[in-house]
């Protein structure tokens, strides 16, 4: 079994290889139209920062300022500007306060990471036993009752979902605010020049970690990949929480998170226990679960234990493209709630017209997304083998 | 065991997401079919149906809809008809902008009492919100329409030529469908709206009715998602016989892909369009909310919940009401998509 192991190891390596690239790729390009399309607009940031004032000594503070920004350089140049200092971490400044880009980034991107963690959490820890409980009771009237409830939860817009949810919740039952945040335990650890770098690797190393120890060691029961993708954020949370419990207040946090996490996760679990309950009737058919059931084994240990990991691999992928896009996507509900993530930084910087934060913030988001497909794909190679091979031949 | 059927074939009917059946793929259908993407959402909807079925020619139940799919189809046409009656101003329901100062936030469950003679109230500055609500469906529906026109236009052709040549043009388009996903629509949206005003505003570009600059925005963010969609169909029915017969006929690729592989693809992609023209109704509001949507005085659902959005604890019919009708428009299109997808089969996962 030896050679076997090691030629898994290099197929792994190669699939690795390949989204680095990919990585690079939609680094290079992404930011290259961000640039462009910034330059296209209209508009000198010699102007928005010297707006006043005529005459030769403003005309040469000007000429100074401009080639202290480099904007008197060719349009590749300033590209290749920006594209170092881009991977250097130099992400500019903002036109009206210079305030560095990357300072607001580290305030807001952990905002806004915390709000994905806990929608996901939410929406996957009600949608799997949902889609679970769909596939083994198709057609019965409790299953119909599911899937029409999700069905309309998918037509609720999420905007509308949250001003009912403000409304109701917020403003006449009076149970949670209706808006604003308290800083919780991830802000902590984006502190410092390293912290963010630190967070994110630790974030990937314990989602894959736990994600393939109880994908392969099937230890627990519900071996799924997602289940293992789920504990291990969990035990990212909870890990964060104790490390930095000293420095906020978990309850206030909670609380002004609920509501937006609810209005995230409600869309999701539609979306979720529809594509698990599809794929697991699918694999209730198949020849290995009428087996499991001549051998006797119980109901429960069935569904959880041999049906749900082959079950949830487009639920895992959807997941992930899901996840990806909350990081900067939650935007309109960020800015009902007043969260302070990435989204409302986003609306704000476009609102200000600050060009050269809206690029950052877009090249970010575009990076991030494509960094957790890549975990996703390597959970999913994780999970079947067969893919394994399959992708790596592709 | 009671549980684990040997095969849970549920009726796969819309909200049931079950396991669809992959039988008659439709081939009888696309001769009829050639003339039907033409007209807005809901008539689409409605031709698709009826030539769907009737090219099934399923019984003595003609057009075997259920209940619901019918009273779905009534909503869009009774929105439809308002949006188009309050446009050329046929049927009116009062002014949309007339302003009355004296009905000014009131309405139903509103803090300051009902207001007499507007049954649905008046929104913070004292319009009716029945005149508001009927011209806010025509521009919704608008951008909506349009912007998944620009979608199916632009990625639909892309993802059809891409399926049909495969190899390297394929693999391109495909890629760059990949780049233009992995930012966040809304994200994508909210930067070409706030491009192309910052355009207009600084005079280099002839100003754009805010309308436009949503359908483009909008659009363009549709044509990645609609393109992989249609690719992957026209890939399936690139590879089929009648395909190769008519290539070794000597039709040219242009004739194979508008004469063959197009009518084949289309019926699928009704369904992804009434998806699409939903999420796009969502987006515009999505877009008002975040302050880039259509700007007033023109009503738009979207706008009519971004303006009085501060009202909401104190006269909370102004924003329920616009976003009750979306939700319900949604709804409707939503099933409606979801009747015809499990007529023409098109796999759930694919959208």
């Amino acid at each position: 079994m030896e050679a076997t192991t090691g030629r898994r190891d290099y197929e792994l390596l190669r699939l690795l290889g390949r989204r680095l690239l990919q990585l690079l790729v939609v680094l290079i390009v992404v930011s290259f139209f961000t640039f462009l399309l910034i330059r296209l607009l209209p508009g000198d940031p010699v102007q928005t920062i010297i707006p006043f004032g005529q005459g030769p000594a403003f005309a040469h503070e000007r000429a100074l300022l401009r080639s202290d920004l480099g904007l008197n350089k060719g349009f590749f140049a300033q590209y290749w500007d920006y594209l170092t200092g881009l991977v250097q971490g130099h992400l500019g400044h903002q036109y009206s306060s210079g305030t560095p880009v990357s300072t607001l980034v580290k305030e807001s991107l952990p905002v806004s990471l915390e709000l994905m963690i806990y929608s996901m959490i939410l929406a996957l820890v009600v949608a799997i036993p949902l889609g679970v409980f769909g596939a083994y009771r198709a057609g019965t009237r409790a299953d119909g009752a599911v899937n029409t409830t999700a069905f309309g939860l998918l037509a609720l817009p999420n905007f509308v979902l949250a001003l009912v949810l403000s409304f109701f919740v917020g403003a006449k039952l009076k149970w949670l605010p209706t808006g604003g945040y308290t800083a919780g335990w991830l802000d902590r650890a984006f502190v410092g020049d390293w912290g963010p770098l630190l967070v994110i690797l630790l974030f990937i190393a314990v989602g894959v970690t736990v994600g393939a120890v109880i994908g392969r060691t099937r230890g627990l029961p519900g071996a799924g990949g997602v289940l293992g993708g789920v504990v291990g954020v969990i035990l990212f949370m909870v890990l964060g929480i104790v490390l930095f419990h000293g420095y906020y207040d978990l309850w206030p946090h909670m609380q002004d998170m609920l509501l937006p996490s609810i209005t995230l996760a409600a869309g999701e679990i539609a979306v979720f226990q529809r594509l698990l309950r599809s794929d697991m009737i699918q694999t209730l058919q198949e020849n290995f679960i009428t087996l499991a059931k001549a051998k006797g084994i119980s109901n429960t240990r069935i569904l959880w234990r041999h049906a749900l990991r082959p079950s949830s691999l487009t639920l895992l992928t959807v997941a992930g493209l899901t996840a990806g896009t909350l990081i900067g996507g939650a935007v309109v509900i960020e800015v009902i709630f007043s969260i302070p993530g990435m989204g409302q930084q986003i609306f704000e910087a476009i609102n200000a017209r600050e060009y050269v934060a809206l690029q950052s913030y877009i090249v970010i988001i575009a990076v991030g997304f494509v960094l957790l497909n890549f975990v996703v794909d390597f959970l999913y190679a994780v999970l079947d083998p067969r893919i394994r091979r399959a992708r790596v031949a592709a | 065991m009671p549980g684990l059927r040997r095969s849970p074939r549920a009726t796969p009917g819309p909200g049931s997401g079950g396991p669809t059946i992959r039988d008659e793929v439709g081939e009888t259908v696309h001769e009829e079919f050639e003339s039907g993407f033409s007209g807005g959402g809901a008539l689409v909807a409605e031709e698709a149906v009826l030539v769907g079925d009737e090219g099934r020619g399923r019984g003595p139940l003609k057009w075997g809809l259920s209940f619901f799919a019918w009273l779905a189809i009534g909503w869009m046409v009774f929105i439809v008809i308002i949006a188009v009656l309050a446009k050329i101003g046929l049927v009116t329901w009062g002014d949309p902008q007339n302003v009355i100062a004296s009905c000014a936030r009131k309405g139903p469950f509103a803090n300051e009492g009902t207001a007499p003679g507007h049954l649905l109230g008046c929104d913070s500055d004292g319009r009716d919100m029945i005149a508001r609500l009927a011209l806010g469906a025509w521009t919704s529906l608008l951008v909506g329409t349009g912007s998944v026109a620009l979608g199916f236009l632009i990625g639909g052709t892309l993802g059809l030529i891409a399926g049909y040549f495969g190899g390297r043009l394929d693999s391109f388009l495909v890629s760059t469908f990949n780049v233009l996903l992995s930012v966040p629509g809304v994200v994508l949206a909210l930067a070409l709206v706030a491009f192309l005003q910052g355009s207009a505003q600084a005079g280099t570009a002839t100003a754009l009715p805010d309308v436009v600059i949503l359908i483009i925005a909008i659009g363009v963010v549709a044509i990645p998602l609609i393109g992989r969609i249609s690719r992957a169909s026209a890939l399936t029915w690139s590879r089929r016989e009648f395909v190769l017969a008519a290539r070794a006929q000597g039709a040219k690729n242009g004739r194979v892909m508008w004469r063959e592989v197009l009518p084949n693809v289309l019926p699928a992609m009704v369904s992804i369009a009434l998806l699409s023209v939903a999420i796009a109704i969502v987006a515009e509001g999505a877009l008002a909310i975040l302050g880039v949507g259509v700007r007033p005085p023109t009503p738009s659902w979207g706008n009519m919940i971004a303006i009085d959005r501060g009202e909401l604890f104190t006269s909370p019919h102004i924003v329920f009401e616009p976003a009750l009708l979306i939700f319900l428009t949604v709804l409707a299109l939503n099933y409606l998509g979801d009747v015809i997808r499990a007529k023409f089969d098109v796999r759930e996962s694919a959208i």
